[in-house]
Order: C-alpha cells, then sequence, then structure tokens
C-alpha cells in the first residue's frame, strides 16, 4: 500500500485493529470464565494479561503514521483547539508576545542597518575618512582638512588606492528651471569621487579626467532628478545653469546611493577653475579614501601627518589650524558619528531596552501558561492516567507554547513592519547614509530567533511543571478549579517579582531621559526662538562682491519685508548663530604662534542682536550709522570678556579677527557688551556650549550668503511665501532657501533625545501594562484557589476590609522583592546611560524613587480588582458549594 | 520513537517478530492463538504483555512480512487471521541465520572454555 492510499485507509487499518483487540480481551476474558473465575475478576485478569490497551493501540497506529510529524500534527490541532477554547487567554499572550517581538525587530533592524551591515559601498572596510583633529577631539574628527592639503595627499601619498575629495562646507546654490530658481544643494567632489567607492551612475556616467576640461560638470542624486528634473531619461548631456555659470549633466546616481550629506541633490566637479584650486589654503574638503589592502590607518595616518608637516610652512595663515593633525578613521562608525554624537550608544542602549520588554513579555506568558497549566492539572492527570508519557504531555504544552511564539512572531513582524514604515515616513531621528532600514532578511533571523527563543523561555517552566502531574493528590482532590499547588504559585510569585525588577531598570532608564530631555528643552538659550522665521538666501558672487553690493540687496530686501503685514522685524546675518571660528588678537598683547586664542565671528545687521532678543549688557548696539567707511567697530559677548578682559574694561579696547600683523584684516574698537547665547555643536549632543564671540556690522564684513530672520507676529510660516514673493521682486534670480522657524532648528537640536527618550517611554510603558496583567493573574489565580478558605475566615467573622488588605499585601510582597532586585539591578545599569543625560547624574534618587512609586501603584492598581472579589466573597454560597 | 525500545524491555528489538513469524510459518492463527502458541512454546518463560502483539503485528503487516483477513475461528469467534508471506519466509531465514550467529558469539563470550574444545 502506497503511503498515499495508507492515509485513506488508516481508518479502516485503526478499526481493525481496535477491534481484534477487543476480541483479544474477550477471549482472553471468557478463557478465564471458563476457568471458574466470576466475570469481573476474568476481565480484571485478562486486562492485566493484556497491558496498557490505550498506550498499545497507539503504538499500533503509530506504525502506519509518520510518528514525528502525526504526533506534532495532532499536538498542534489539539493546541489550537485549547487556544480557541479560551479566547481572551491567546489573545493576550499572542499580543503581548508581539508586541515585545515587533518592538526587537524593528529596532534591530535600525540597528542592522547602521552598525552591523557594512556600508554598501565595495569592500567598505578600505573606506576611511581623514579629518584634521586635534587632542580635544581624537578620534571623533573635528575639522575639514584644507584642499592643499588634499592636493599634496593625493599626489604624493602611497597608502591610498584612491584618495578624494567631497565637501559640504559651502552653502546650497540656486539652480534655474524654466527660469525660476530652484534651491540645490550641490556638493563639489573631486572627479575620482565615483570610482573610489566603485559606483556606477544609472544613467550616463560618473566623473572623468575629461571633465575637468568643462566649465562645470554635474552628477545629479536620483531624488532630485526624478521630482526637480521630472526625471527625464535624456538628462545626460543637457546644460542647467547653476548659480548663472552652465553645467553639463553627466550623469544620475541609481536610486539606492546615498553619502554624506544626505540630502545632496548634485556633486558638481571640482574644476581648475573652482574656488578650491584657485585657494587652496583657504577652501575646506572632507578627504575620504580607499586604503590598499593590508595598509592599517595607523600608518596612513603617520603617512599624511608627515605630508602635512611639509606644505604647512606654505599656509599663508600659518597657525591658523594650530595643533591639528589629519586623523583616519574608518567611514562606516564616522558616518554614525556625523549622524548623531551618541547614535552608537543610543541604539545598543535602545536594542537592550527594547530586549528587555520582549523578556517582560515572555515571563509574563509564562506566568499565563503556568496559571494555565494550573488550572488544567486535573485535565492533565487524566491524561497521564489513560497512559500519556511525562515527555508527551510535556510535549503538549510546549506545543502550545511554540503556537502561541509562532503567532505572535507573526503579527510581531507585521508590527514591526508597520512600526518602520511610520519611521521612515516620519524621520523622527537622522540616521547615517548607506543602508536603508528595512526588514532585512538578517533582521528576519534574528526575529525568527527571538520567536524561539521566546518559546522555550515562556513554555519550558510551564512544560516542566506541568507534566510533573501528581495523580493520587490531584484526582483525589474533590474540589474543581482549585488544584493549583502551592509551589507553582510560588514559582509564579517570583515571575512577578523578576517582571516588577525588569520594569523598574526601564522604568528609571526612561525617567532619566525624559527628564534630561526636559532639562535640555528647557535650558534658557538666550535668544528669541518664537515667532522667528528663518531662512538663507545666496548671493551669487559675480554680480554680488562687494560688500556693498550686498548691503545694497539687503537694505532693499529689508524695506520691502518689513512693509509686508505682521511682520516686527527683519534682520540679517552671516549666520543664525556665531559659527565660523577665528583668531582673536588683541591690541598692545602679543601671542606666540599656535597659540593664538581663538573666537567664533558673526557679522549682523543693526538690528540683529534686538531682534533675536540678545540683552546688550554694556555700550552700544550697532547702529546704522555703522557702515563700510566708518570706524571698525565689534560688540563682544560675556564670555569673551571673562576669558580675555577679566580685570579691565573691553569697551574702547581693539581687537583684530586673524593675526595682529594681518593687514588685511582692520583693529575693531570694541563698543558693546551682549550676554552670551547657548549654542550645540557637533561634539556634544547633550548640551550647550557657550564660546567667546565677536559680533560685527554687516555692512563692514558680509558673507556670500545670508542668514535671514524675519519677526512676525503670527505663525511664521505662513509669510513666508510673502517674504519669497518681495526677494524675487528685488532679485528674480534669487531663492529663499531652507526655510524654517528658529523654533524648528531648536526642536531639530532636541531630535536624537527626543527620538530617544520616546522609545524608552514607550518600553517602559509597556513594561508597566505587562506587570500590571502579571500581577493581576497572579492575584486572580490566588483569589480563585483561596475562595474557600476566604469563605471560611469571613464566616468566622474576617472583615472584607482585612480579607482585601490579605490580598493586596501578597501583591506587595512580589512587587516588594522586585523592587529591591530592581533597584539593585537598574543602580548596576543605568550608568551606560551616563552620556545621553543632562544635567542629572545616572543615580538621580528622585527618579528612583519616582519610578518605584509608579510601579507600587501601578500593582496596587492591578491587585485592587482581585482583592476586591476576595472581599465580596459571599461566605455562605462558597461553602454551600462545597 | 521509543516505543520498541520500551515494550522489549525483556526482549531484543525483532525477537517478538521473529517468534511471531516463526508461528505463523507453522501455521495461520488470530492474534491470541499467536500468543498462546508463543507462550506453550516457550514453557511460560517469557513474560510478554499480550497486548504488545498487536504492534508487532502492525509493523509485520506494514513490511509486507504478514498479510490478514477476517474469518472465523475454531472457537467460532470472527477474527482476523495472520498468514506468512513469501517475503516474510525470506525475512524469517535471514534473521534466524544472524540471530544464531549473535546468540553463538555471546556464548561463546559467556562461556569461555566452550570456545576452545
Amino acid at each position: 500500500m502506497s503511503w498515499f492510499a495508507r492515509i485513506f485507509f488508516r481508518r479502516n487499518l485503526y478499526r481493525n485493529l481496535a477491534e481484534e483487540m477487543c476480541a483479544h480481551i474477550e477471549e482472553k476474558t471468557e478463557q478465564f470464565v471458563r476457568a471458574g473465575m466470576t466475570r469481573e475478576e476474568a476481565e480484571y485478569a485478562a486486562r492485566r494479561a493484556f497491558g496498557n490497551a490505550r498506550l498499545l493501540e497507539e503504538r499500533g497506529r503509530e506504525v502506519w503514521q509518520w510518528p514525528r510529524v502525526e504526533s506534532l500534527v495532532a499536538d498542534v490541532k489539539l493546541a489550537l483547539r485549547q487556544l480557541r477554547r479560551s479566547p481572551g487567554f491567546a489573545a493576550t499572550a499572542i499580543l503581548t508576545l508581539a508586541l515585545g517581538i515587533g518592538a526587537n525587530a524593528a529596532i534591530f533592524s535600525i540597528v542592522d542597518a547602521v552598525l552591523l551591515r557594512p556600508l554598501p559601498y565595495s569592500h567598505p572596510e578600505q573606506l576611511v575618512v581623514v579629518w584634521q583633529t586635534d587632542a580635544a577631539h581624537r578620534n571623533t574628527g573635528a575639522w575639514f582638512d584644507t584642499y592643499r592639503e588634499f592636493d599634496e595627499w593625493q599626489r604624493t601619498s602611497r597608502s591610498f588606492e584612491q584618495l578624494s575629495a567631497l565637501s559640504w562646507a559651502a552653502g546650497g546654490k540656486t539652480l534655474l528651471v524654466h527660469g525660476k530658481p530652484v534651491a540645490v544643494l550641490a556638493i563639489p567632489a573631486s572627479a575620482n569621487f565615483f570610482t573610489m567607492l566603485s559606483l556606477t551612475a544609472q544613467i550616463g556616467r560618473t566623473f572623468e579626467q575629461g571633465d575637468l576640461g568643462n566649465q562645470c560638470a554635474l552628477v545629479l542624486s536620483h531624488h532630485f532628478w526624478q521630482e526637480k528634473l521630472g526625471g527625464s531619461q535624456e538628462i545626460s548631456g543637457r546644460t542647467l545653469t547653476l548659480d548663472r555659470s552652465a553645467c553639463t549633466v553627466v550623469g544620475v546616481m541609481p536610486r539606492g546611493f546615498s553619502f554624506y550629506p544626505t540630502q545632496t541633490d548634485a556633486w558638481m566637479l571640482i574644476g581648475p577653475q573652482s574656488e578650491f584650486v584657485k585657494k587652496p589654503w583657504q577652501t575646506m574638503t572632507g578627504v575620504f579614501g580607499r586604503l590598499k589592502p593590508g595598509v592599517s590607518r595607523a600608518a596612513a595616518q603617520a603617512e599624511l601627518n608627515a605630508i602635512e608637516k611639509r606644505i604647512l610652512p606654505e599656509d599663508p595663515e600659518l597657525g591658523t589650524l594650530g595643533v591639528a593633525e589629519p586623523d583616519v578613521l574608518e567611514m562606516q562608525s564616522e558616518f554614525t558619528w556625523l549622524a548623531g554624537r551618541n547614535l552608537r550608544t543610543a541604539l545598543w542602549t535602545l536594542l537592550a531596552a527594547v530586549s528587555l520588554v520582549l523578556l517582560i513579555a515572555c515571563v509574563n506568558v509564562a506566568n499565563l501558561l503556568l496559571g494555565r497549566s494550573m488550572e488544567r492539572a486535573r485535565e492533565m492527570a487524566i491524561h497521564a492516567a489513560l497512559g500519556s508519557g511525562r515527555r508527551r504531555l510535556a510535549r503538549k504544552l510546549l506545543t502550545e507554547a511554540l503556537i502561541l511564539a509562532l503567532l505572535g512572531t507573526g503579527t510581531g513582524i507585521a508590527l514591526a513592519e508597520a512600526l518602520l514604515h511610520w519611521f521612515v515616513a516620519a524621520h523622527p531621528v537622522e540616521l547615517p547614509p548607506g543602508n536603508e532600514v528595512t526588514l532585512h532578511w538578517q533582521v528576519l533571523l534574528f526575529t525568527a530567533a527571538l520567536g524561539a527563543g521566546s518559546a522555550v523561555c515562556v513554555g519550558l517552566l510551564p512544560a516542566i511543571r506541568g507534566s510533573r502531574v501528581d495523580l493520587n493528590t490531584v484526582l483525589r482532590r474533590s474540589e474543581r478549579g482549585s488544584s493549583a499547588s502551592a509551589p507553582a504559585q510560588r514559582v509564579s510569585r517570583m515571575l512577578v517579582g523578576i517582571q516588577v525588577a525588569l520594569s523598574l531598570v526601564l522604568l528609571a532608564g526612561a525617567g532619566l531621559l525624559i527628564d534630561s530631555l526636559w532639562r535640555l528643552a528647557g535650558t534658557p538659550v538666550g535668544y528669541r526662538t518664537n515667532h522667528l522665521l528663518t531662512a538663507w538666501v545666496n548671493l551669487p558672487g559675480d554680480r554680488y562682491e562687494s560688500v556693498d553690493a550686498k548691503n545694497d540687496f539687503y537694505t532693499r530686501l529689508a524695506e520691502r519685508v518689513s512693509a509686508l503685514p505682521g511682520v516686527q522685524a527683519v534682520a540679517a546675518s552671516s549666520n543664525f548663530f556665531p559659527v565660523s571660528e577665528n583668531l582673536l588678537s588683541i591690541q598692545g598683547e602679543t601671542t606666540s604662534v599656535g597659540k593664538a586664542p581663538s573666537v567664533l565671528e558673526q557679522s549682523v545687521t543693526a538690528n540683529f542682536l534686538r531682534t533675536m532678543q540678545i540683552p546688550l549688557l554694556r555700550g552700544r548696539d550697532f547702529a546704522t550709522s555703522d557702515r563700510s567707511k566708518t570706524a571698525p567697530v565689534a560688540i563682544v559677548n560675556e564670555a569673551l570678556v571673562k576669558a580675555y578682559f577679566p580685570h579691565s574694561d573691553p569697551i574702547g579696547q581693539s581687537i583684530k579677527l586673524g593675526r595682529a600683523e594681518d593687514a588685511s584684516e582692520p583693529w575693531m574698537t570694541i563698543v558693546g557688551v551682549v550676554a552670551n547665547v547657548k549654542t550645540s555643536t557637533v561634539f556634544q549632543e547633550m548640551g550647550y556650549v557657550v564660546t567667546p564671540a565677536v559680533y560685527r556690522p554687516l555692512t563692514q564684513t558680509a558673507p556670500a550668503s545670508l542668514a535671514v530672520i524675519v519677526a512676525t507676529e503670527g505663525e511664521p510660516l505662513r509669510i513666508a511665501g510673502n517674504v519669497q514673493e518681495q526677494l524675487e521682486s528685488v532679485d528674480p534670480s534669487l531663492l529663499l532657501a531652507a526655510v524654517e522657524t528658529m523654533a524648528d532648528k531648536q526642536s531639530a537640536v532636541l531630535s536624537q533625545p527626543r527620538f530617544r527618550a520616546l522609545l524608552f517611554g514607550g518600553f517602559a510603558t509597556l513594561a508597566l501594562v505587562l506587570a500590571a496583567i502579571g500581577i493581576y493573574g497572579l492575584l486572580a489565580q490566588t483569589v480563585i484557589r483561596q475562595k474557600r478558605e476566604i469563605g471560611i475566615r469571613m464566616a468566622l467573622g474576617a472583615s472584607r476590609a482585612r480579607v482585601m488588605k490579605a490580598v493586596l499585601l501578597e501583591a506587595l510582597g512580589a512587587v516588594l522583592v522586585g523592587l529591591v532586585v530592581g533597584v539593585t539591578g537598574a543602580m548596576a545599569t543605568v550608568r551606560v546611560l551616563t552620556s545621553l543625560l543632562y544635567g542629572i547624574s545616572a543615580e538621580n534618587a528622585t527618579v528612583f524613587s519616582v519610578s518605584a512609586g509608579i510601579l507600587v501603584v501601578i500593582a496596587l492598581l492591578a491587585a485592587w480588582v482581585p482583592a476586591w472579589s476576595a472581599a465580596s466573597v459571599d461566605p455562605m454560597t462558597t461553602l454551600r458549594s462545597e | 520513537m521509543t516505543n520498541s525500545k520500551q515494550e522489549s524491555r525483556d526482549l531484543f528489538p525483532g525477537a517478538l517478530e521473529m517468534m511471531i513469524l516463526e508461528s505463523l510459518r507453522r501455521q495461520p492463527a488470530h492474534g491470541y492463538a499467536l500468543v498462546q502458541h508463543i507462550q506453550q512454546r516457550s514453557n511460560n518463560l517469557l513474560q510478554v504483555e499480550e497486548g504488545s502483539l498487536y504492534p508487532a503485528l502492525q509493523r509485520l503487516l506494514k513490511e509486507k512480512l504478514v498479510k490478514a483477513e477476517w474469518g472465523i475461528s475454531a472457537t467460532n469467534r470472527r477474527v482476523r487471521i495472520y498468514q506468512i508471506t513469501p517475503a516474510g519466509m525470506k525475512h524469517l531465514e535471514r534473521e534466524k541465520s544472524s540471530f544464531e550467529q549473535m546468540f553463538e558469539g555471546i556464548a561463546l563470550v559467556l562461556n569461555p572454555g566452550k570456545a576452545i574444545s
């Protein structure tokens, strides 16, 4: 009989087997009767001689089955039936696991894309970044290199297969599309940039040496080509007008390609006519390289350092770079650092936190299953009595856990998919370029492992306990539904304690992060952040070359914008904050080379400080009378006074930005002192810095790009369109770029800490809910088990209050033990959060006690319902039902 | 599965099958008669649970070493009568010779003196 036919005839086979076994026992019985036994005795003897009929019949049937598969199928069927019979339990368990697994899969996808999967370029392990760094910023990178250094390195170093330049030091450009200006972030890159990454274009090609003969060559990013240029296939070879110069498009990169900065619209070839080549010591660029196989980063760094030392004496502004040296860093980790100073720590911490959530979820489901196996102890005992082996019983329970885990994993993956969808769409936090965050196969593998792990963790304990059935005690016990044994209850209590402990760790972590976020967001920064529109206007150098030309343009723009309804004031500056670094020279003081103090500078219009509400402390503010021909003046901040004029009056002193002997820079008289503003820096995410700063009038020094601020009465973004119209009426080729509000800027600074606090808070909430379910489940079982006892106690005069107290105390016992363990554990682990905190130490007692308090309250709330139901036990009904 | 190990606690695997085949070689029989026959022939030395015959019979049926048909027994009952097949005969011969070899081997080890003679 073929295996196929067997499946259909098996029913017949089984019937035959059952029938002949019956007949056998019958025949034996008759024989015993003939030998003189009573019918009853004979039957008993026949059965004894035959053995365990049920088991033997099962064995007989198994001959016809594929034993493993089929008994598994049977177990699965049985488990599904059991679960369907208690949908509430099944839904709770599956949802609990799904939340844990889904959250893990989602976080792991991010960790995988950012930290685990190598960058999607060929041989990414050879790729490096070269920054300038000093002792204070070791291994983080601090500044771009000068183009001169890059050029010399590229020509003479032997450590690299390719060394290329890519710079985002310069601002955006304006592209004319059908006569309309479009903002474009065109990033200058050296000819070999794409070949260094071993990348080819999707349309056309990447840069070639031949392009250096062109005035300007462009490679477009996929998104820019699609969104701004309509995705036309005939793009390559076309000429685009970028800041009034004609650029040839040589190709378009594929969709998946991204590099720093991720918003790049186009890459612009650094040709012989570019500023980089003309002023190599004044232009800054990032340097990216591919090491030759076998060359270490340290060796490459030593070589670059030697080359740099050799050419440094050529530097016309010798010493600007101070003590900086080249630092060769691994590209992927540097990308991660650029995306967020604490991104690496944060991601690992979040993964740890979310795995705690899964652990809590597993403990919870294990506890639910344990409770269920206690309820079903009688059923199990009957199975055992009918000949099911212990292994088989354990397998039944494990199968149930496995099915729950399987369904939980499935639901969890769907959940993770939804979470990632949200993550990509909402873009709550910046991630480095390279890999996309998706449910990659590695993530699915990880999720499957989590599912399997949780099945074991969830099912093992109940399976061991559930299969250890003591037939006598269970079957003899008369009461129904009260077979929960005391030791099982003890395990259950222990599990609740574990849940509480884990929840406390998460709660304390979330508390610390949320508190830090509040402190960070609540720190007064020293300037106005509300009702301020901010935007950039890029002034092409060919038409706006002189300081006066720029100021004329600005005056005309300011006149028109100020006249708009709802506008309170308009001001402009070289940037929104003092950011560009320069040397400070003080008249009458000499400084040695390389030790010149460094300050930040910002050139501002006369009303800028007023509009930003930066208070003037001494002296006077800039005035419209400060013009290009009048005496050079400056305003300094408190920090500068404290650092350089601690004992003298700064007003009236002369300072210079640059070296004292540099004749091209004027001596400026300090006319005023303003309060400090707190700014964020690239080196530190959780915190602000206050740096000595010099403000100069925009009329005396003007940048190529203007940072424009507009103070409004209402919502700032509502007037953005009007401001653009006014700009076009002044110069139709200009564009208002990067339009946002000051509040947005402020909020962007908080995006990483906010993201972390949000996720941690979410995990902690989840943990609390699960802990509450756990406590509720434990007590509900206790109350059911002790119903009779409670009834007796109440009949003997115990008050409701006392009964409730007893139940609540039991909950509190488990919770308190959990709290003690949790506080100890949290104390030991929250220290990893230190770099993610602001203004609060990891061992903050308030956060710990509040977390513990929240847990106690939640525990009592969860315990209230079972306690109430215990107190509502009617002694008469309970005792009568016995 | 662990079934064969468990049920032949006092027999080695395949022993019961061999005895069934040997009995059937002499004459076709139903389950009850087979048990009686085996117990008598072994002078009741083998303590076999009567029921354990049935899984063994199922295995033999599956391997097509025996075939079964419903019939009427000597005591006028509806019983399932088993018959050995030619494949069963061959199998029995093979098993018997290998069993004898094994038995001889064991005997030699247990009684080393005899081995020399």
